[in-house]
């Protein structure tokens, strides 16, 4: 990448952000990393005495990535992380496309197995082969991908945050981070008192980990009753998912998945029954018993329909860094934005986080774009087709910084 | 200004205390210079913690201050005796607990943990019992205490939560207040550990040539990956080392890792001797058995990540946790890293 064609927008970009866009609660309280454009490195440990010093300090070295630490420290700027004495740590979430299924995936994603050498297309965490982690991956976020991400969070705010946990809808910020996914920050002081433990336990219920391995064990520790949909809470979300399952399920599907056909017919007999006790405050699961291993399955299903996929590491580490919100992001020119609750319906990260909004540019495509259609800016693309291309700045820039082009000439 | 001295005797930790303490001219300082009841009496509750014995009991009032008293004299002995003194003390608490109506453990419930805790009766069809009690306490502090269990019953998804609220059965309850009572004494300690009056040191001094000592040294130089122990290890190797319980998942997952990293039998139960409720015996029966030197003769193998996820031991740190299943890998991954 040709840095002297991509640095001037970062330089014009922070010498014209207005302080007021780096209000960051407790800022002179956080420890600040930017990563250096030339030098490739990680600059830390910086401290800011208020938002203008730090506007003065972006514009000043005019970084790739610009974040922040979660905690809170009495001496922010030491070194040492022992030495700089932690505060607080604000509970953040993270939810990156990265480790989400989308069906897209298949159209746009493959891997590469280091170890047998396959390769296939679409979302794994391990070879289909022969089952080893270490894959080369290729993966492209595309407008699809990004919608995903959104209901994750929806589900993570309205769910668990405001339902379950009573957080209120003014201690929430959302954020897009400007590649993959959101942050999701509570500036709330209880839940910023929480220890690594308690976080944990948090984390695990919301990614529904333990429920996934142990709630057939702990129904047949209770005899299989359980609360039902009148209840409250996750017991409710989970009757409903595997009423819904059961609902959609006709003898024919029963079988199919495994069942024997003597026990769907008893199961079809008792079929009212079985949903009037899930939507009681106490439901029966006693059917799961009949159906033996395949409810499993059910459950499973049910609970990843419920559950959401965080990063935990972001969550736990408490000395983690995130993205500075209004910083840009280095991988992609799109400005890390913030967003209240209600903004997110209509909230297009490919459209309303593009910063650069004048001039063209023309490209060469150095790394295979996936064949798709891709909405970015205010215009629709078709990715087999850019090289040699014109296009708006902007996405030059998004082609560029990922690796995927080089800008060659600026138009 | 009137309160129960019996119940106070009982629950120590009541805001009553204070008040007690005042009416009571309580001060440390005096009741360390020369020997008198409630002295001798705090140093046989010490004495009796590491010997195994039950303790006598006193006259509420003595009990009282003898409890205060032994808490100071605890803090100065460090967190060893700390860490046993909470767990016996926790322990005792629940025991007194399951006696009690639930006016009396909402109460304490309220005094411990926080003023926020509900009480809620619920109808049920079960004619033997028509009505039940549950409770409602804020989230934040369930996951607190919680936290610190380690079985899977205590995941949030087994239990009923709505808008900042989890409900909990009266038994349920009993069983984070014996937590919250432990973690109260810990800091409590800890507290009084910064509060310095000369008369302590010759006590100290007196006391820690006749109580058994606990040894915290030796594991260092034994450590074989140093450094590269996976975070959920190096967490419960560092908890043990400052004397803190570990749950039952966290006791076993460890004496299986250390097996596993080379530890002999005698380096593992060396360890273990910082556990608050040791007991040498019953120690050495489970490790041997986790060496698979009992019972079926089978070795266990050390837990899964994700069984360490769900027993809320796993603390996974990047890049050494990603993409990995098993502990081991770890320290596979670590090495292969640095060669
Ligand atoms: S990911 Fe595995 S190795 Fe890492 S902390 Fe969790 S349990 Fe331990
Ligand atoms: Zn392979
Ligand atoms: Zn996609």
């Amino acid at each position: 990448m040709d840095v002297s064609k991509v640095l001037p927008f970062f330089r014009l970009y922070y010498k014209n952000l207005n302080p007021e866009d780096l209000s960051i609660p407790q800022l002179d309280r956080r420890e600040f990393a930017l990563w250096d454009f030339l030098s490739n490195n990680m600059i830390r440990h910086l401290a800011f005495k208020n938002s203008v010093e730090l506007k003065e300090g972006l514009s000043k070295r005019t970084p790739r990535h610009v974040y922040y630490s979660v905690s809170t420290y009495e001496y922010p700027f030491l070194p040492d992380m022992e030495m700089k004495k932690m505060i607080s740590t604000n509970l953040v979430f993270d939810i990156d496309i990265d480790h989400v299924y989308t069906p897209c995936k298949e159209i746009h994603d493959s891997w590469l197995c280091r170890n047998c050498g396959n390769s296939g297309s679409g979302f794994t965490d391990s070879c289909k082969f022969c089952g080893s982690p270490s894959l080369d991956k290729l993966s492209f976020v595309c407008n699809e991908c990004l919608e995903v991400a959104k209901s994750e969070v929806l589900k993570l705010i309205e769910d668990f945050l405001f339902a379950d946990f009573g957080i209120k809808e003014d201690e929430v910020k959302i954020v897009f981070s400007g590649n993959r996914g959101y942050h999701v920050h509570v500036e709330n002081e209880e839940f910023s008192n929480l220890d690594s433990k308690a976080r944990n336990m948090m984390i695990d219920y919301i990614k529904g980990i333990t429920a996934r391995h142990y709630f057939l064990d702990f129904l047949k520790k209770q005899k299989y009753k359980f609360k039902g949909i009148a209840s409250s809470g996750y017991p409710s979300r989970l009757a409903e998912k595997i009423l819904e399952e059961l609902l959609a399920a006709n003898e024919h599907d029963l079988i199919k998945i495994g069942i024997s056909e003597i026990k769907v017919k008893d199961l079809m007999a008792i079929k009212e029954k079985i949903i009037q006790s899930l939507q009681g405050y106490s439901a029966d699961y006693g059917f799961l018993r009949s159906i033996g291993s395949k409810s499993k399955e059910i459950i499973t299903k049910a609970i990843s329909d419920i559950s959401v996929e965080i990063d935990e590491r972001v969550t736990v580490d408490n000395h983690r860094l995130i993205r500075m919100p209004n910083s840009i992001h280095g991988k992609t020119g799109l400005r890390v934005t913030p967003l209240g609750y209600n903004d997110l319906d209509n909230f297009d990260p490919f459209r309303d986080s593009v910063v650069f909004k004048e001039g063209y540019a023309r490209i060469k495509i150095k790394r295979k774009l996936p064949s798709i259609k891709f909405f970015f800016g205010d215009n629709e693309f078709f990715l087999g087709s850019l090289n040699e291309a014109k296009v708006p700045i902007a996405l030059a820039l998004y082609l560029t910084l990922n690796e995927y082009a080089d800008i060659y000439e600026l138009l | 200004m009137s309160f129960d001295v019996y119940e106070l005797s009982k629950y120590p930790f009541l805001d009553s205390l204070k008040d007690f303490l005042r009416l009571n001219d309580f001060k440390i300082e005096d009741l360390l210079k020369q020997p008198n009841e409630v002295l001798n009496a705090a140093i046989e509750k010490i004495k009796s913690l590491a010997e195994k014995k039950s303790e006598s009991v006193y006259p509420p009032d003595i009990e009282i201050k003898r409890f205060v008293l032994s808490m100071y004299i605890v803090s100065h002995l460090g967190s060893f005796y700390i860490e046993r003194f909470a767990e016996r003390e926790s322990k005792k608490l629940s025991k007194l607990l399951k006696e009690e109506d639930s006016e009396e453990i909402f109460k304490i419930a309220r005094s411990l943990i926080s003023a926020r805790i509900r009480r809620i009766e619920r109808r049920t069809k079960d004619p033997k019992f028509p009505t039940l009690m549950t409770y409602a306490m804020p989230i934040k502090d369930y996951l607190k205490y919680a936290a610190y269990l380690g079985d899977y019953n205590w995941s949030l998804a087994f239990h009923e939560i709505k808008g900042g609220e989890i409900l909990l059965t009266s038994r349920e309850l009993v069983r984070i207040l014996e937590e919250a009572y432990r973690q109260w004494i810990i800091i409590k300690c800890n507290e009084m550990r910064e509060i310095y009056t000369p008369e302590i040191d010759p006590l100290v001094e007196h006391l820690s040539k006749e109580l058994p000592l606990f040894r915290t040294r030796k594991f260092d130089e034994k450590v074989v990956y140093k450094g590269v122990d996976p975070p959920c290890m190096r967490i419960l190797i560092s908890d043990l080392k400052q004397g803190k319980k570990l749950s039952h998942m966290g006791n076993f997952s460890l004496a299986a890792y250390l097996r596993a990293i080379g530890y002999s039998v005698e380096e593992t139960l060396e360890l273990f001797k910082n556990l608050p409720d040791f007991k040498e015996s019953v120690a050495r029966y489970q490790i041997e058995h986790i060496y698979g030197l009992r019972g079926a003769r089978k070795a266990y193998s050390v837990p899964s990540c994700l069984t360490l996820k769900a027993a809320n031991l796993c603390f996974p740190e990047s890049p050494g946790c990603d993409n990995i299943k098993h502990p081991l890998q770890y320290l596979r991954k670590v090495k292969d890293g640095r060669k």
